[in-house]
């Protein structure tokens, strides 16, 4: 039988030698497995004398433990060392060119257009939207933009042909703004009433670099019991605040200049301070008393503000747009720019 | 509208004011002043004078009101001074009446005698030709001067070319007049005419005859200075096509007040600058005066309406100012508004004025003060919202396209066209209907991009037109397409867009979205898709979604549209009425599945949905999926292709052991071969 100090000289010189966990394995096999060196002399322990087993047992346990630590250590450094090599093989050239996924997005005119109805419902503001085909009579009658009246050259419409419908008195047309869901929503509403109503409208225009047959406006209703001048004013430059994303500065925002449409009273222009000058942005104006007959309520007992914003304008402002017709020639490489 | 700083310059003392400050105030308090010019010593101002000011501030007297109320200074408007000749009475020289009192409210008129008409003085002329107007004769300069001073369009006729009585009537259809500068106009009753009883003298509001025009040679003058009713000055100028600094200013609706001091400032001019003598009277029809207007607010009303406070003096001295009379009669501020201003009606009018005048830079904001309440979403914006989020995630461009379409898109929206809106006046024949399809233009988007792009997709989420019983049916439309230039593997590009549409589909909540190319006359793939590349996309339910597929090849020819290009189209209200809201949790299956695979061949024109069919209906009950994952033609045997299925099953009770495995597959092979003639291999 082997003494047990063989088995240890078997054991380190076989471990000497170990390339890769396979040799260790082996080695594993050779000296701790079911008919490995060590294993057997464990066993064999049982015939021997007591005196003698109180003896080599201990020992012999020892050198198992040595044998399985040592093998752990060499497994776990030579796990290291070709960890690293595989490490080392596996290096890229991080400055390759990604393979990229295209990802596109929305046009510029419904991201400013989103961002600023956003803005408007973080002020209570619901979104109402109206029809592109109306009538004469909630896009002017209403409005308090009688036929005849040379208010209506403020505004050339596209008139549809044939609308059986409707009559002569109220001729069917691609709505000019956005104002006729004023009086359409007040017919179904009673209020206290914010809405804010995104849309297309139509002109009949010559296109150029800053007019277009079809843009997009944003209306904003507010009525209450007692409402002022002070409180459009107000929320134009709480709106213009958020949009630009700058600090109430000394300077004024926003200015207020004397303007007419028909359906306000007063009426206004709003110029936003923006990149250092003044900017004409909306038009806006207290509800004018007729549009609330119109609606069926009684002008008395309500006050209210309206504005429209141009959308087209706000994204020609806000991108730094020069053309407008840029807008609707829908080139992707415009589109990526944005 | 063209105004002179110097003349303004008269009628206020504008020392220590410069053009562009006056300027800079005007379009701050008044009216927007477009551009300063300086011409020689003088600056002229582009003044956009809106509709409603108009009638009081289309005039260099009306400007200077507004400045001196501005500046706080004296006001001085002309004062015409005339001496009459009693040898002469205005009324044994001529007689004027309004036949049609519907069309003129007010006629006033003066008769001149021994006037010398000639070329103007320069000063008169310099004036006129600043502010772009053409010197005539001093008669002609005269009236043009006094109107641009005024506001108020004043005519001169030659009396001895007037034959008896003149008259303001509605013209009769068919008669004509030769204006001044020598085109024949046919009238109808619509235009109003003053005539006298041989002939018509003048089309009322707009232009005068050349008949009774004055020349070198008139020595008598009629001098009129008229209202007329704006609504058929307006629509006699714009049917005619003619339009005049006259036209203009009686189509916003001028008050009668002015009539008379306008004419005696012309026969003072006239008299200074051709000489001659003034018959004595005015003839003046003015057969209706309005009632005097007022208003009556308490002084708290205004301060509650503009949120700015404007003591009690300040409020009397701006309305005094723009011709108001003011006084305080129970706590009430009554206001007894100028006959010069038709457009100051109510209450609101008056604190506009006030707030202008006093300056809106001088209303602090004040938030509004209210009720909060949560700002109603609307769901349908939502759901398009979140429609257009997808298509941009999945690699698709946003594009905002024109609703109008030409005649010849017609070809590419449907089948039909009775059921287009039509234009009366569209701009141009490429923009002359409203458009039933998004196709149209995509195509010419797609057709633009792709002299710069290989690749690239497209969507756009909006309105198409169409009429049904001769009423107008808007709806939202979702359109889709892809354009890829190279022209191999047209087939995966299909699959790919296919796939595209599903993965819409599934993250609108809509599941089970089923393809059918078996297309039916009822209901024809629209034009412009390619006949055997195309499909009508239903739900589970058999709701049309919408339609997909290859853009007909020969239409990509005729557009010059090179590589493939896939589209779909979807009506935004069926997908939005198919989609989920909301999910409710399922339990993720307890116990793996079994896999297995399974080849076969089956002849070329066995479709994959039929052979899926076949799969699911062999009544293997566990089979839960089957993946097709290989496909190919080339298989050696004529008029076969090859197929190969991933079989998954699986259980919700336990874990499937091979054997129940085996025998649901035995009743696939068996059903594959009996309904499909399949080999397995």
């Amino acid at each position: 039988m082997k003494e047990l100090t063989d088995i240890q000289k078997e054991a380190e010189k076989l471990l000497e030698s170990i390339n890769d966990l396979n040799d260790l394995e082996k080695v594993r096999l050779r000296m701790l497995g079911r008919k490995g060196s060590l294993t057997v002399f464990l066993r064999s322990l049982k015939d021997v004398p007591l005196e003698e087993r109180k003896k080599v047992g201990p020992k012999a346990h020892e050198l198992k433990e040595t044998i399985e630590q040592t093998i752990r250590d060499l497994e776990r450094s030579i796990k290291e060392r070709e960890m690293q090599r595989q490490l080392e093989r596996e290096r890229i050239d991080v400055t390759r060119p990604g393979v990229r996924r295209e990802h596109a997005g929305l046009h510029p005119l419904a991201r400013i257009e989103r961002r600023a109805v956003r803005i408007f419902e973080r002020m209570g503001f619901s979104v109402v939207e109206g029809p592109d085909i109306e009538t004469e009579h909630y896009n002017f009658d209403a409005l308090n933009i009688p036929r005849d009246h040379p208010a209506r050259d403020m505004w050339d419409t596209f008139w549809l042909k044939d609308g059986g419908a409707t009559s002569e008195e109220n001729r069917l047309l691609l709505r000019t703004h956005t104002s006729p869901v004023q009086v359409r929503y007040m017919e179904e509403q009673t209020p206290p009433l914010r809405i804010v109503v995104p849309g297309s409208v139509f002109r009949y225009e010559a296109i150029d670099a800053t007019h277009n047959i079809q843009f997009r406006q944003l209306e904003g209703l507010l009525v209450d019991h007692a409402v002022s001048v002070a409180n459009f004013k107000a929320m134009i430059e709480s709106f213009f605040e958020e949009f630009f994303g700058t600090q109430k500065k000394e300077n004024p925002e926003v200015r207020l200049r004397p303007s007419y449409f028909p359906f306000v009273e007063p009426g206004f222009e709003v110029d936003v301070w923006h990149n250092g000058v003044w900017l004409e942005m909306l038009g806006a104006g207290m509800v004018h008393p007729n549009v609330y007959k119109a609606a069926g309520l009684h002008p008395d007992e309500w006050q209210g503000f309206a504005f429209g914003l141009g959308v087209d304008r706000l994204a020609m402002v806000h991108y730094g747009i020069d053309d407008i017709r840029l807008l609707y020639e829908n080139d992707v490489r415009f589109l990526r720019q944005l | 509208m063209r105004f002179s700083y110097d003349w303004i310059g008269e009628y206020v003392d504008l020392k220590g004011i410069s053009a562009e400050e006056a300027a800079e105030k005007l379009t701050m308090h008044s009216f927007e002043v477009e551009e300063v010019l300086k011409e020689g010593s003088d600056h002229v101002f582009h003044i956009d004078i809106l509709p409603n000011r108009i009638p009081d501030a289309s005039s260099h007297i009306g400007v200077a009101r507004e400045v001196a109320l501005l500046y706080s200074k004296t006001f001085t408007p002309p004062n015409p001074q005339i001496q009459e000749d009693e040898h002469i009475t205005a009324d044994a020289e001529a007689s004027v009446s309004i036949t049609d009192t519907d069309r003129a409210s007010r006629y006033s008129a003066r008769v001149l005698s021994d006037v010398r008409v000639e070329e103007s003085p320069s000063w008169l002329k310099e004036r006129l030709e600043l502010l772009g107007l053409q010197s005539v004769n001093n008669v002609v300069d005269a009236a043009n001067y006094v109107m641009l001073e005024y506001g108020q369009p004043l005519h001169a006729f030659d009396l001895d070319a007037i034959s008896g009585a003149v008259q303001v009537r509605a013209a009769k259809k068919g008669e004509t007049i030769t204006t001044l500068d020598g085109n024949t106009l046919e009238l109808t009753s619509d235009d109003t005419v003053i005539s006298d009883e041989k002939q018509i003298l003048a089309l009322a509001g707009v232009k005068g005859g050349v008949s009774s025009g004055v020349t070198e040679k008139t020595t008598r003058v009629l001098l009129e200075s008229a209202t007329f009713e704006r609504v058929f000055v307006r629509n006699t100028a714009r049917r005619l096509g003619v339009h005049t600094d006259a036209s203009t200013r009686f189509s916003a609706g001028l008050s009668p007040a002015n009539t008379v001091r306008a004419l005696n400032r012309l026969a003072e001019l006239i008299i200074k600058t051709s000489g001659g003598r003034v018959a004595s009277g005015v003839l003046d029809e003015y057969p209706s005066p309005p009632p005097a207007r007022a208003v009556a607010f308490e002084h708290e009303e205004v301060e509650q309406f503009l949120g700015t406070s404007v003591s009690y003096e300040e409020v009397e001295r701006i309305l005094t100012g723009l011709g108001c009379q003011v006084h305080t009669e129970e706590r009430k501020i009554q206001v007894r508004l100028p006959e010069a201003r038709p457009d100051l009606e109510r209450a609101e009018d008056v604190f506009e004025e006030i707030g202008r005048i006093t300056g809106y830079d001088k209303i602090a904001s004040v938030p509004l003060r209210s009720e909060l309440h949560p700002a109603r979403p609307d769901e349908h914006r939502a759901f398009r919202e979140t429609v257009e989020d997808t298509l941009s995630a999945l690699g698709f461009w946003q594009v905002q396209t024109y609703n109008f379409v030409s005649e010849d898109d017609k070809a590419l929206e449907a089948h039909t066209h009775d059921d287009r809106w039509e234009l009366v006046n569209p701009i141009s024949t490429e923009r002359q209907f409203l458009r039933r399809s998004l196709i149209p233009e995509f195509i010419r988007v797609i057709q633009r991009n792709q002299r710069f792009s290989e690749s690239f997709g497209v969507y756009e989420v909006g309105k198409v037109y169409t009429k049904q019983d001769e009423s107008p049916h808007e709806r939202w439309s979702v359109g889709i397409a892809r354009a890829e230039a190279r022209a191999e593997g047209a087939e995966n590009l299909f699959l790919l867009f296919k796939g595209t549409i599903e993965t819409l589909c599934e993250k609108l909540g809509i599941l089970e979205i089923w393809f059918d190319d078996v297309i039916s006359k009822d209901d024809p793939l629209p034009p412009g898709f390619h006949p055997t590349r195309s499909a009508i996309v239903y739900t589970e339910g058999n709701t049309k979604l919408g339609v997909f597929g290859e853009l007909h090849p020969a239409v990509a020819d005729e557009h010059s549209i090179s590589g493939r290009v896939h589209m779909a189209l979807f009506d935004c209200g069926a997908l939005r009425e198919e989609a989920l809201v909301d999910t409710l949790y399922k339990e993720i299956p307890k116990y793996p599945p079994v896999k297995r695979d399974i080849a076969f061949l089956v002849s070329e024109e066995t479709r994959i949905a039929d052979i899926e069919n076949v799969l699911y209906n062999a009544g293997a009950e566990h089979l839960i999926d089957v993946d097709l994952f290989d496909m190919y033609e080339e298989t050696g045997e004529e008029g076969k292709k090859s197929v190969a299925f991933h079989l998954i099953f699986q259980s919700d009770e336990r874990t499937l052991e091979s054997v129940d495995v085996e025998a649901e597959e035995k009743r696939i092979k068996e059903a594959l071969i009996k309904k499909l003639g399949a080999e397995i291999r």
